[in-house]
């Protein structure tokens, strides 16, 4: 569950969201969508904490995330971006190996002999398993866009977070691979609480279960009926043909 | 071939920018070509006992062993000391400080790194013989530690500076991800930032050394000036290449095999530095891979 009382994020003067209050379920997708420039990824980040370091960002009222309080002066930053993964944009995998990027938040944490199960655990779990497990000692860096992004979501998964931030994942990606992502979200929907920042309404209502619009600030709901997932122009056509 | 396609498809202004290039490559050969015509009669009249030979003794015997070791040892010693700091510095700066600060540090290191040798070996034998002599309680502080530390001294600004760009040029986007994943700031500095700036900071190590190997004037004031192999004993005079050209250039010039074989440690210098700036960029390649 996650929790916003009053909860306002600025630049500055300039308030890109003001005095938010309400509440997202858990085990849901929540599509987040609004112009360029109307503070959707700065309010993602913002739930991580992804934004402290910027010189005059700032934050007013509280978010509480399964009970913690992010802005709390002793909230462990590290232990809250376990718990609250953020997959970005534009895929950033590490000059490693597939199989080091798998198990990258994890690997001083880890016994050596249990390596191998979480990297075959989270690599299925993203539909990556078969197309890569004969090469994991490769470097990440010879995948496709589309493979490289859901390497990196494999690698979030791997530091079991609970809540997924996803910052546009499918921007840079070619119809087949945004679809094997939105396929993606949905079955990570039983396990995780997923925030989804896109541009496109059509992509919004068909992964997510609820809405929401950033303009001026405001956060508000979207009145439009969502689209079932399998009713989706993009979905249903591009998933034609995509491996099960 | 490739190369000569490139060239015949050159705009006008091309070619001035490819004269040039030919102007320093040309500069690169003219050296090495100057060094062994002029060391050959060296190598003719010692062989390999030139390299090997422990004696130098002008008008009997040209051994260059105890200035090859003595390079070796000095640069080594410097290297060791400064690895540690330069990283350590280049790190912090880096990661840890505020952009305006690190600009000012930047200002500071590149204003250091351009001092000139003699103001170092002039604060070497002011200070760092004395000090080194009566810290170890020595008879004298002229010795291989104290010209090694002090091309420590000289090189940091450089390593670590150059290091630093190193670092610096890591995009933001590994930072953030390393981040995301919950790595605390010094994690995602010594697990991500620092693996992919190993090329830039073995190339900066390298530029170091090749200063440090180079040096002349501020090695010869600390060093002892002494031809001898020194074993494994750091805390004795001994001399360098370049304290040996320095000091016996001018007298020999003209003078026939003396001059010669200081031709000859030249090219053995040339050599050297070659073949360490080959390793590095072989195991920047490596690292590439």
């Amino acid at each position: 569950m996650i929790q916003f009382k009053n909860f306002a994020v600025a630049f500055g003067e300039r308030k890109v969201v003001q005095e938010l209050t309400f509440s997202l379920s858990t085990n849901s997708i929540t599509g987040i969508i609004g112009a360029s420039g109307s503070g959707k990824t700065t309010f993602l980040r913002a739930l991580c904490r992804m934004n402290d370091r910027i010189n005059n960002f700032s934050v007013e009222g509280s978010v509480f995330i399964d009970g913690m309080d992010v802005y709390r002066p002793d909230t462990d930053v590290y232990a809250l971006r376990r718990k609250v993964g953020m997959v970005f944009q534009k895929p950033c995998v590490f000059p490693k190996s597939i199989f080091d990027n798998a198990i990258f938040g994890v690997r001083d944490k880890l016994p050596k002999k249990e390596r191998p199960d979480l990297v075959e655990k989270v690599l299925r779990e993203v539909f990556l398993w078969e197309e890569v497990k004969d090469r994991l000692g490769e470097k990440a860096t010879t995948l496709s866009q589309g493979q490289q992004q859901r390497l990196t979501l494999a690698r979030t998964l791997a530091v079991g977070p609970k809540v997924l931030l996803m910052d546009e994942p499918t921007s840079s990606l070619d119809p087949k691979s945004t679809a094997a992502i939105e396929r993606l979200a949905q079955s990570l929907k039983s396990r995780h609480t997923i925030l989804w920042v896109t541009h496109q309404h059509d992509q919004a209502q068909s992964i997510a279960d609820r809405v929401l619009v950033i303009e001026n600030g405001q956060v508000t709901p979207l009145s439009t009926p969502i689209v079932p997932p399998e009713k989706s122009s993009s979905f249903t056509k591009i998933l034609q043909g995509y491996p099960e | 071939m490739n190369a000569f396609f490139c060239v015949r498809k050159l705009e006008p202004v091309g070619w001035i920018f490819a004269a040039m290039n030919f102007v320093f490559l040309g500069c690169a050969m003219a050296l090495g070509i100057f060094l062994v015509v002029e060391s050959v009669p060296i190598l003719r009249s010692e062989g390999l006992s030139f390299w090997l030979g422990e004696n130098w003794w002008v008008g009997e015997s040209f051994g260059a062993l105890p200035m090859i070791c003595g390079s070796l040892i000095v640069t080594g010693l410097a290297i060791f000391f400064v690895l540690p700091v330069a990283l350590s510095g280049a790190l912090f700066t880096s990661e840890y400080l505020p952009p305006s600060f690190r600009r000012k540090v930047k200002g500071v290191m590149e204003l250091l790194a351009g001092v000139p040798g003699i103001i170092y070996g002039l604060l070497g034998v002011s200070f760092l013989t004395l000090g080194v002599k009566d810290a170890l309680n020595l008879l004298d502080g002229n010795t291989f530690f104290t010209a090694g530390l002090l091309l420590a001294i000289m090189i940091l600004p450089t390593v670590l500076t150059l290091s630093e760009d190193a670092l610096h040029s890591v995009s933001y986007e590994f930072r953030e991800a390393a981040e995301s994943l919950g790595l605390t700031k010094l994690q995602t500095a010594l697990r991500v930032v620092l693996p992919q700036s190993l090329p830039g900071i073995v190339g900066a190590v390298l530029l170091g050394i090749g200063r440090a190997m180079g040096e002349t004037i501020a090695v010869m004031l600390v060093v002892g000036s002494l031809d001898r192999v020194p074993g494994f004993n750091l805390f004795v005079s001994g001399q360098t290449i370049p304290s040996k050209l320095g000091r016996e250039a001018a007298e020999a010039l003209g003078s026939g095999l003396h001059w010669n074989a200081l031709m000859g440690l030249g090219l053995t210098l040339f050599l050297v530095v070659a073949i360490i700036t080959f390793s590095g960029h072989l195991f920047i390649k490596r690292c590439n891979q």
